[in-house]
Formats: structure tokens, C-alpha cells, sequence
């Protein structure tokens, strides 16, 4: 009996362990478009991460006065996403009314308006095509690594360099 | 067979041949993993030769990389991720500023850095990026698709940074020219 409970427990945890396996083989992204989303997604947190975190006192500075201001800077990225979203459903997307709607405001709008657009945009991005906006991707990431530098001159610290990256 | 169900047979598959050569074929992921790379590096090789080099060792805040400590910086990891996906050491490296004194340096390392990058990317293949691999830094095992995209992001961040850099030089980045 003792025999047959030990092979039962062993099978058991053969099982367990093969499931646990096959859950981290499937946490890894296996195609572009899966690594794609997931890359997507994690470069709209760490923008929604600093867009709540930058001191709104500091919102306007700009490296040099033909920048865009911190602010600007996150607006633009919110309308690059509207403009993706609306542009897949068929909208028609007037530049002029873009650039009015995502004028900077304050850092409530911002934030408000950074993180409807990230919602707007999944349907983008959850698209079969969405390997299309790679560009977007990359253009985010050119927008986060500013801001960084926007933090610094600052005299601040960007949110994650106060801990373990974890992309 | 007769002679017209056969010249029938081979116009069907005639035309299903062409049809089927027509339709565009998704990018795999080596394909386009390799196009973000590229994109990536290109961009910021074009500041390295463009940056004056008498700015190179400017830097925004004492504790921040200076402009050519951060082209280092992302010289360095291309062959970091290889030694992720494939557990050995490049043997390149460290990309100090030491080492790397002119401008023309860094930008040649930086080059060889991107090919080596693109070159790894090329030889793995969309199966070869399928394979396990874990960011040091991360808890989960990922793959080395979900590494070298990491990568492109990396350098695209980087530039990102130098943008500003740029401007606090009150130089017009070359894409914003």
C-alpha cells in the first residue's frame, strides 16, 4: 500500500511539475505579435508610471525652448495612440482637432487623457496586423528614454531606476 | 486523362501557384525582431557620427552617462544578450571610456556592436528564438525572441535620451532636422 500511495505521490508531482513547466512556457511570448503586445504594454506603464509620479510643479519645463515640455511629451504619445485607435475603426482624424484635444492642461488631464488612450489603443493592439505598428512601439520608447532625461535634469530620479528594472 | 481535364488540371494549379506566391507571407519573428534592431541601432549610429565630438563626454547631471558613455553602453549590449541566450561570455568588453578615447572609436565599436547583434539574430532564426532564455533581472524564463526585443526597446530608449542631450546642446537631433 505504502508502495502504491508513494507512486501516487510521485505521479502527482511529476504532473504538478509539468504543469508549472508548461504555464512558464506559456508566460513566454512565443510569436512577434505576442512580444509585440506584451513589449506595447509594458512601455505604456512605465509612461502612465511617470506621468502619475512627475511633480506637476515641473510638468512645463522643456530641455530647450523648441522641445516639447514633460507634459507635451506625454500628450503627444496619448494622441499618436488616439490617432491609431480611431484611425483603425475607420474615424476620420482631423490633424488640427487632434493637436487642439491633446493641448497640455494639467497633469489630471494628462494622466486622465495618457490612460484612456492606452485603453482606446488596445484594440490596435490586439489586432492579428498589429505587428504594423512596430514604429509606434519604438516611437514610445524614444519618448520614455527623453523623459528619463527629463527626470535627471531635474533633479530627480526616473521611477525605475529607484528599484530592479523588470521589464 | 483526357487531353482537355488535364491542360484544365494544370491551369488550376497554375493559377493556385500564382495565387499562392502572391499572398504575402506574415514576417516571422527573426524577421521582424531583426527589423526593430536594425531601426534601433541605425538611429543612434547616425547621432554617433553626427554628435560633435568635442560634446562627447557631456553629460546632463553628474551621475547620468555621458553622451558617448551611453553609445558605449549600448555598444556593450548586444553582447550581453548573446551571452543571455546562449549561457557563454562574448569575451568583448568592458566598453569604457578609457579604452574608447576618439570619436571614430566609438562609433567602429558601436557598428560592430549592431552587425554582431543583427548577426546573431540572422543565425538563430525564428526557431532559435524560440528557445528559453532569462533576463537576469527578471523572474520569469522568457525566450530569446522576448531578449532581443528587449533589446531593440533598450536602444530605442537610448536614443530617446541622446534626443535630449541633443537640445541641452541647442543641436537640432538629425531626424528633427
Amino acid at each position: 500500500m505504502k508502495t502504491i500511495a508513494r507512486t501516487a505521490s510521485l505521479a502527482v508531482l511529476l504532473a504538478v511539475a509539468a504543469g508549472l513547466a508548461a504555464a512558464q512556457q506559456q508566460q513566454a511570448p512565443q510569436t512577434p505579435e505576442e512580444r509585440f503586445r506584451r513589449s506595447w504594454s509594458n512601455t505604456m506603464a512605465k509612461l502612465v508610471e511617470m506621468a502619475e509620479d512627475f511633480p506637476e510643479d515641473k510638468y512645463t519645463y522643456k530641455p530647450h525652448p523648441d522641445s516639447r515640455s514633460f507634459g507635451e511629451e506625454l500628450m503627444h504619445v496619448a494622441s499618436v495612440n488616439t490617432r491609431l485607435a480611431r484611425q483603425a475603426k475607420g474615424e476620420p482624424v482631423d490633424n488640427a482637432a487632434l493637436q487642439k484635444e491633446f493641448a497640455y492642461v494639467s497633469k489630471a488631464d494628462t494622466v486622465a487623457k495618457l490612460k484612456q488612450s492606452v485603453e482606446d489603443v488596445k484594440a490596435v493592439v490586439e489586432g492579428a496586423d498589429c505587428l504594423r505598428f512596430i514604429g509606434a512601439l519604438e516611437h514610445a520608447g524614444e519618448e520614455y528614454g527623453k523623459l528619463t532625461v527629463h527626470y535627471r535634469v531635474n533633479g530627480l530620479v526616473p521611477p525605475r531606476s529607484r528599484r530592479q528594472p523588470e521589464n | 486523362m483526357p487531353r482537355t481535364t488535364l491542360a484544365i488540371s494544370v491551369l488550376i494549379l497554375s493559377v493556385a501557384a500564382a495565387a499562392s506566391a502572391q499572398t504575402p507571407t506574415a514576417p516571422g519573428a527573426a524577421e521582424t525582431t531583426l527589423r526593430a534592431w536594425n531601426e534601433a541601432y541605425a538611429s543612434v549610429i547616425q547621432m554617433a557620427e553626427d554628435f560633435p565630438e568635442e560634446k562627447y563626454d557631456y553629460k546632463p547631471t553628474p551621475e547620468v552617462r555621458s553622451f558617448a558613455e551611453q553609445l558605449l553602453h549600448v555598444t556593450g549590449t548586444p553582447y550581453f544578450f548573446i551571452s543571455v541566450c546562449t549561457g557563454q561570455k562574448s569575451g568583448e568588453g568592458p566598453f569604457a571610456r578609457e579604452k574608447y578615447k576618439t570619436k571614430a572609436e566609438v562609433v567602429a565599436a558601436l557598428k560592430k556592436a549592431a552587425e554582431a547583434g543583427a548577426a546573431f539574430i540572422r543565425e538563430q532564426g525564428d526557431a532559435g528564438l524560440a528557445k528559453p532564455a532569462k533576463l537576469p533581472w527578471e523572474s520569469e524564463t522568457r525566450n530569446a525572441l522576448w531578449v532581443w526585443n528587449v533589446g531593440a526597446r533598450h536602444a530605442s530608449e537610448h536614443y530617446g535620451q541622446l534626443v535630449v542631450y541633443y537640445r541641452l546642446n541647442g543641436l537640432v537631433p538629425p531626424a528633427s532636422r
